[in-house]
């Protein structure tokens, strides 16, 4: 049985082909403006002047990053309503039925995983293709992948395979929710925290400001 | 700002404002019910318990426009293990239920005053611990720009303001209304008394919220690019909060100018209506000026 699910990603390989992002927003017909993966645009630097001669420091990597079904869930625990809740196997499930459409869920969260619906009046979240998950079959982001950059399976066995790294320059602090994630990191990841390299695509995937 | 945030700046100033002026209220009725036969105090207590009432109400009504569904607000207190969103409904409606006890007794049970203390001790402690709760919604991890022990002494900062400000002008009002030249009863001679006190309450937290409006300000420069990058710039928070600390600067000129009056001219004094009206609009406009800029300053770390 397993424990917890969790997803990897390889930022060294990803190409930003959006490829995963589209076939969430396809197989689970998301509304305009709801993305329960997103692929965020890493981009920042300048020139630099170096021994006479101007050279470009750049940082631009991807990151596509859906719900992490958090060990410790912080939209579970900001929840009124008690909508969120987690399975045994670590997914973390939303119960619309249950929702009241506070949004408070989508604060807490450090990975805008919770996405509000704005037709419904309830949040939406990345349930991990729990549907294929309980027919032996992957998430689609991760099917859908032409780089193979996305993998999932038992959290422990991904450590084993991939290492226990689960944050990148600029995820948040992983401590308090403890996210069932792994990253492989771009070898641009060091140099995008010097240049302080920011979101470049945030209309395209910031729901919270919409 | 996020547009569907508008009903929460407006839900917090009244939650804040209703804590506030119950509060400053019950601690003046405690201390005149001392001096006074309760006769005398029972109609303006009444008055402004009914306000308190309504305040809260008003709040608890527009809290819903915040919410998706607000057939399922009934479930809001369903995680009060993990959920200061459902500790902070759960303290709105022990507060407004103290605030209809005590509003019932004034009719039903004047005497009953040891009663009447018990519900004004747990209303008291109600109303703090919703400030409380409502300050730790704020206070995410996720959320480094409201993650700090500024949320909570803007949020009792405003609670203190606001509920003086809407006292004296709530006080006002009913003076104005039934003894406008504060001719006789002892409720004329205890507002002399006292509005010097809520003059001076209220320039002292103008200038507390002036303070605190200077180091909020000061300390989102350390997340600069990070809002620039959140493209929530317009209108700029800088005009914002310009306008926010002119208002309040004001504010407190025309407050000290209050208590020099009410102190110096205190036996042939009447409501003076008009001028707490006008620091009570300078304040108000100030605070929502004050926490539509708060909700403007929302960014997650890495700004995603």
């Amino acid at each position: 049985m397993t424990e917890q699910y969790a997803f990897f990603f390889n930022a060294a390989a990803c190409s930003g082909c959006k490829a995963c992002q589209m076939a969430c927003k396809d197989k689970h017909d998301l509304a305009i403006g709801i993305l329960w993966r997103r692929v965020y645009e890493i981009a920042g630097g300048s020139w630099k002047q170096k021994e006479g001669v101007w050279i470009p420091e750049v940082a631009v990597f991807n990151l596509s990053i859906a719900c992490n079904h958090c060990r410790k869930p912080l939209c579970l625990e900001a929840c009124p309503t008690r909508a969120i809740f987690k399975r045994k196997d670590g997914i973390v499930l939303f119960d619309e039925g249950k929702c009241s459409g506070c949004r408070y869920c989508e604060w807490a969260c450090p990975y805008s995983a919770p996405q509000y619906d704005s037709l419904k009046g309830v949040m939406t979240k990345c349930h991990f293709c729990y549907d294929r998950i309980d027919r032996d079959q992957p998430p689609v982001c991760v099917t859908a992948c032409p780089l193979r950059a996305l993998d999932f399976g038992e959290l422990k066995t991904l450590q084993k395979k991939y290492g226990t790294n689960d944050t990148v320059y600029p995820l948040a602090d992983p401590a308090p929710a403890e996210p069932a994630l792994i990253i492989q990191k771009h070898h641009n990841t060091d140099l995008a925290r010097r240049v302080k390299a920011v979101l470049s695509n945030r209309e395209e995937v910031n729901h919270a400001d919409k | 700002m996020q547009t569907n945030e508008w009903p929460l700046v407006l839900f917090t100033l009244l939650c804040q404002t209703a804590v506030g002026v119950f509060l400053v209220s019950e601690l003046l009725t405690a201390a005149a019910v001392r001096r006074m036969e309760m006769a005398e105090v029972l109609p303006l207590s009444a008055f402004l318990r009914l306000s308190i009432l309504l305040i809260t109400l008003a709040a608890a009504g527009i809290s819903f426009f915040h919410l998706g569904r607000p057939l399922n607000a009934f479930r809001t207190l369903g995680n009060l293990s993990t959920s200061w969103l459902s500790r902070e409904i759960l303290f709105l409606l022990i507060f407004a239920a103290c605030t209809v006890l005590l509003l019932g007794m004034a009719s039903l049970a004047p005497r009953a005053l040891a009663v009447a203390r018990l519900f004004q001790v747990t209303g008291g402690l109600a109303g703090l611990l919703l400030i409380f709760t409502m300050s730790r919604i704020y206070m995410l991890p996720a959320v480094p720009t409201w993650n700090s022990m500024f949320t909570p002494r803007l949020f009792f900062s405003s609670t203190l303001l606001l509920g003086t400000a809407v006292t004296a002008a709530l006080w006002a009002v009913r003076l104005h209304a039934v003894n406008p030249e504060l001719s006789s009863g002892i409720t004329a001679i205890w507002y002399r008394k006292t509005s010097p006190l809520l003059a001076g309450l209220t320039a002292g937290f103008l200038l507390i919220s002036i303070l605190l409006t200077v180091l909020f300000a000061l300390r989102m420069q350390k997340f600069q690019s990070l809002l620039q990058a959140s493209e929530r710039l317009f209108p700029s928070p800088g005009i914002v909060l310009l306008f926010r600390i002119l208002l309040l600067l004001t504010a407190v000129v025309l407050a000290a100018v209050l208590f020099l009056r009410v102190r110096s001219e205190a036996d042939s004094l009447s409501p003076l209506l008009a001028p707490w009206l006008i620091l009570l609009g300078l304040i108000i406009t100030a605070e929502v000026l004050g926490r539509h800029l708060f909700y403007n300053v929302f960014t997650r770390t890495g700004g995603l």
